[in-house]
């Protein structure tokens, strides 16, 4: 008994310094923002006096913010579905090809993911240039509309899209490679001698059986698209006329340097918003798949 | 009925053309617009499609040294160098200690029995969900109260510990039999022994993924640098290209360059070590 518990104190002081760690960087601000948005902040004076709700309300009342949500709500309803086809389009695709040219492939579909955010921002923004880049000259050349792509207000959101399909697709494609590819062969063979044809075989083997890899990345993108900024920051800025600002836009161009009080307010939302948009997709895709 | 399939299959293969197209075609130009003059690019709209993709001198690399050694105008003087330095201190500066913490609490969560262990590992999951965005208000304040702002460790600070590289470590560490630890016991070695020159040298292939993706991260990390550092000669990489994005005519074959030498020496570490970042993904499916 004696050594046991010797044992299991040594477990503890094994995760005792990152636990710590935790409370101190992560738990702790997570804490105080709630109290600060409850608050009005002075960062000289070190002062916080309680106000209530009126952060929220003040918040609320502000069209920069119906503006940005409606921005952020429209960017995460495109962008999540697009993600999650072309992520499970190319990974079924990828894990379906043998030897050597699928290993090629699949280590060039994962470049992106070295890349920083704030670089393919950059690059993009280069690509898409109306009259100098590469984008326009290719349309020009099979005599398609060439649009304004991130100088335009009505096609700026979707360019960033663009943007964002590049950067994000080699993590999902990964995760959801590592799922088909557990998937045991037999099956397939099972259903090709019931004469099953690949459409088939897709929704019906790979689909439901790579279920728990879908939700996580369907989950994590969800995220993702809510604090959407790094790319968005260094292609548009958030411009051309707010078109593009989403609430991390606004967070950091509008209220991080004028009220911590509205900004822990607005951080406060978007946490409780995340959570509960990815426990409703997780409670109803749970539900749906029960093999 | 066999031509209907064919029919299918076409169609899905010129979209996986494509998407690979979209993948590939960024990083052809920033290479090749790195070696185009300013004339060169605002020349563009009076060109054929393939002197708009290739330069007309490609061993023009005045680019490239202007932005290395700061004489691009955007930079005001600090060289680009200057950037690479900084990301490699933090980046480095945050490897050690992250991997330190990361190995002992999954060493600990995959080892051991002890009261409230699952709260822990709980807490931990949590983690991974918060986004850094939603505690870098209240985190900046206290940097700020530190006197951290523009220093090293003020950047480093919420990089120090790894979610992810707990999760990666404790799921290789479980399947470790029991019975290492206990030959390593009756031998008279400590439990940090045990750990570190028993369990350690056997997960060299999962420490290698979170090296490499823990580098990638620290090293493409933009919003919290963004908040903690101002002056110009602290700032990592990412900020120091955000310096090209700023104007509204853009010098894009400075800005390419700054880009290419960006990307330059994670580029060399996922050519070297690709595999081990793919088949970490794929099998812990974990990001933090």
């Amino acid at each position: 008994m004696k050594t046991k518990n010797k044992y299991s104190l040594a477990g503890f002081l094994f995760v005792l310094p990152s636990l710590l760690y935790f409370l101190f960087v992560f738990l702790y601000p997570l804490i105080l923002s709630f109290v600060n948005s409850l608050c009005r902040v002075n960062l000289l004076l070190g002062t916080k006096d309680y106000l209530g709700f009126s952060n929220f309300r003040n918040l609320l009342s502000r069209d920069y913010f119906w503006d940005s949500l409606c921005i952020t709500l429209k960017f995460a309803v495109m962008s999540v579905p697009m993600l999650m086809v072309v992520d499970l389009f190319v990974a079924d695709k990828l894990a379906s090809m043998k030897g050597r040219c699928g290993k090629i492939l699949t280590t060039i579909s994962f470049l992106p993911f070295i890349v920083s955010m704030a670089a393919a921002g950059m690059v993009w923004d280069w690509i898409l240039d109306p009259s100098l880049g590469l984008m326009n000259a290719l349309l020009g050349a099979v005599g398609l509309p060439q649009p304004l792509w991130l100088r335009s207000p009505e096609s700026a959101l979707y360019s960033t899209l663009l943007i964002t399909l590049w950067i994000r697709a080699p993590f999902g494609i990964m995760i959801l490679m590592g799922g088909i590819q557990n998937v045991s062969q037999d099956l397939y063979e099972a259903a090709s001698l019931d004469g099953a044809t690949p459409i088939q075989k897709f929704f019906r083997i790979t689909v439901p059986l790579i279920n728990p890899q879908l939700i996580m990345v369907l989950t994590l993108e969800t995220i993702f698209a809510f604090r959407a900024f790094d790319q968005i920051y260094t292609s548009t800025g958030g411009g051309p006329a707010g078109a593009t600002r989403t609430l991390m836009i606004y967070l950091v161009k509008d209220l991080f340097n004028s009220d911590y009080g509205m900004a822990s307010a607005l951080t406060v939302m978007m946490l409780i918003v995340m959570f509960a948009i990815s426990l409703i997709e997780q409670t109803l895709l749970k539900k749906k798949v029960e093999y | 009925m066999k031509e209907k399939i064919n029919f299918g299959k076409i169609i899905s293969d010129i979209l996986l053309v494509i998407f690979f197209a979209i993948v590939i075609v960024p990083f052809i130009m920033v290479i090749f617009t790195s070696f185009k003059s300013t004339i060169e690019i605002n020349d563009m709209p009076n060109r054929d499609l393939i002197h708009r993709i290739l330069p007309d001198n490609p061993l023009d690399f005045t680019n490239l040294i202007q932005v290395f050694t700061g004489t691009a105008k955007q930079l005001n003087g600090v060289p680009f160098y200057r950037f690479i330095i900084n990301s490699f201190i933090v980046t480095l500066g945050s490897l050690v200690p992250s991997f330190i913490l990361a190995a002992t609490a999954a060493y600990g969560l995959a080892k051991y029995k002890f009261p409230c262990r699952n709260i822990i590992f709980y807490l931990f999951l949590g983690l991974v969900m918060i986004p850094m965005e939603m505690i870098s208000i209240p985190l900046f304040m206290t940097v700020s109260k530190l006197h951290m702002i523009n220093t090293y460790v003020g950047m480093m600070i919420p990089s120090f510990i790894s979610a992810f590289g707990t999760f990666l470590l404790k799921e290789s560490i479980e399947p470790i039999s029991d019975s290492y630890i206990e030959a390593g016991r009756i031998d008279g070695a400590g439990e940090v022994r045990i750990f570190s020159s028993l369990i350690l040298p056997m997960l060299s292939g999962p420490i290698v993924t979170f090296v490499v993706i823990k580098c990638t991260w620290c090293w493409n990390d933009f919003f919290w640098p963004l908040l903690v550092v101002s002056t110009e000669k602290m700032k990592p990489v990412t900020l120091g290209l955000s310096r090209f994005s700023t104007d509204l005519f853009k010098e894009y074959g400075q800005l390419n360059a700054a880009v290419l030498l960006s990307m330059l020496p994670l580029l060399i570490v996922f050519i070297i070590c690709n595999r081990y970042i793919k088949t970490g993904l794929m099998g812990s499916g974990i990001k933090g």
